[in-house]
């Protein structure tokens, strides 16, 4: 199946997701942004090992997901209704399916910058990818981070929709 | 028989398919090679990233596959009580049945799930959804 042929089941999330009215209307700026999503994906996870790959966000596997964990990719929707960029999309996804934030570092100067970038720990425990970004809607991906601390020490579960 | 103590703990913000993913992370950074069961259906995932969490109410985190055995053979015994978390999504709470509670790995566990879901998740609103109602 193409994205294209699988966009209704993708109309169907957003519904569910309450963000149809906002996603729904332009469907191939959507499908373009998701076809980018995936190809950052690739790219950061290209040659890497089987233990440390994530599955690949293509829209059916958007949708699959979402029937069994709709609280996994509702947050990776709402980063892109607030037009949040490729690489942080693929960052958040690959959270959400277990990968680990190491570490995040942001700079912002009023009227110059707004610089994000994310360090991830694959599933497999031995491998990091990193993700950069100047876009300052970017910001908005540690709007939806979960805050935790173990054992007293900061740490970012995964991501949160807001409800 | 699984047995152990009741742990309650208010969750205010996180539907029970969230809380209960929330479960599973927490418990798998103690436990790398952590085991996930769905604790109706007796349903064992293969990963985190293929466990369908957002139908279940209630979930088994074991240490380790070795752990999943030793719980299904002999049920709760002293050699293996602190290898097995046991959550149940409830409304508006989220009940932790922990054999031994006392022990480093789960006091770690029940103590960053505990501040998760009172500081941690992004919400709206402080009040119960019943007191709302």
């Amino acid at each position: 199946m193409t994205d294209t042929a699988d966009w209704p089941l993708l109309l169907d999330v957003f519904r569910d997701a309450g963000l149809d009215r906002v996603l729904g209307s332009n469907r191939d700026v959507v499908l373009s942004r998701l076809g980018d999503v995936r190809g950052c994906h690739a790219r950061t996870l290209a040659g890497l090992p089987r233990e440390a790959q994530v599955p690949v966000p293509t829209v059916a596997e958007l949708v699959r997901e979402y029937q069994r964990n709709p609280h996994r990719v509702a947050p990776v929707l709402q980063a892109l209704a607030y037009n949040c960029s490729p690489p942080m999309l693929a960052m958040m996804w690959m959270v959400q399916m277990g990968a680990r934030v190491d570490a995040v570092d942001y700079k912002f100067e009023r009227g110059q910058l707004s610089r994000l970038s994310v360090k991830l720990e694959l599933p497999d425990r031995a491998s990091y990818v990193e993700f950069e970004s100047t876009e300052h809607w970017d910001l908005a991906v540690l709007r939806l981070a979960g805050i935790s601390k173990g054992d007293g020490l900061p740490l970012i579960e995964s991501f949160y929709a807001l409800r | 028989m699984i047995g152990g103590t009741d742990i309650i703990l208010e969750n205010l913000g996180l539907d029970a398919g969230e809380a209960l993913d929330l479960v599973a992370r927490i418990a798998s950074r103690q436990w790398g090679q952590a085991v996930f069961v769905d604790a109706q259906s007796g349903r064992r995932f293969d990963s985190f990233a293929s466990a369908a969490f957002g139908s279940l109410s209630e979930l088994f985190v074991f240490r380790d596959e070795n752990a999943r055995q030793a719980w299904e053979r002999d049920g709760l015994e002293a050699g293996h009580a602190d290898t097995m978390v046991y959550a149940i999504a409830g409304d508006e709470q989220l009940t932790l049945v922990i054999a031994d509670p006392d022990a480093a790995t789960l006091r770690t566990v029940i103590a960053e799930l505990k501040d998760s879901l009172a500081f941690g998740t992004p919400r709206s609103t402080w009040q119960s959804r019943r007191s709302a109602a």
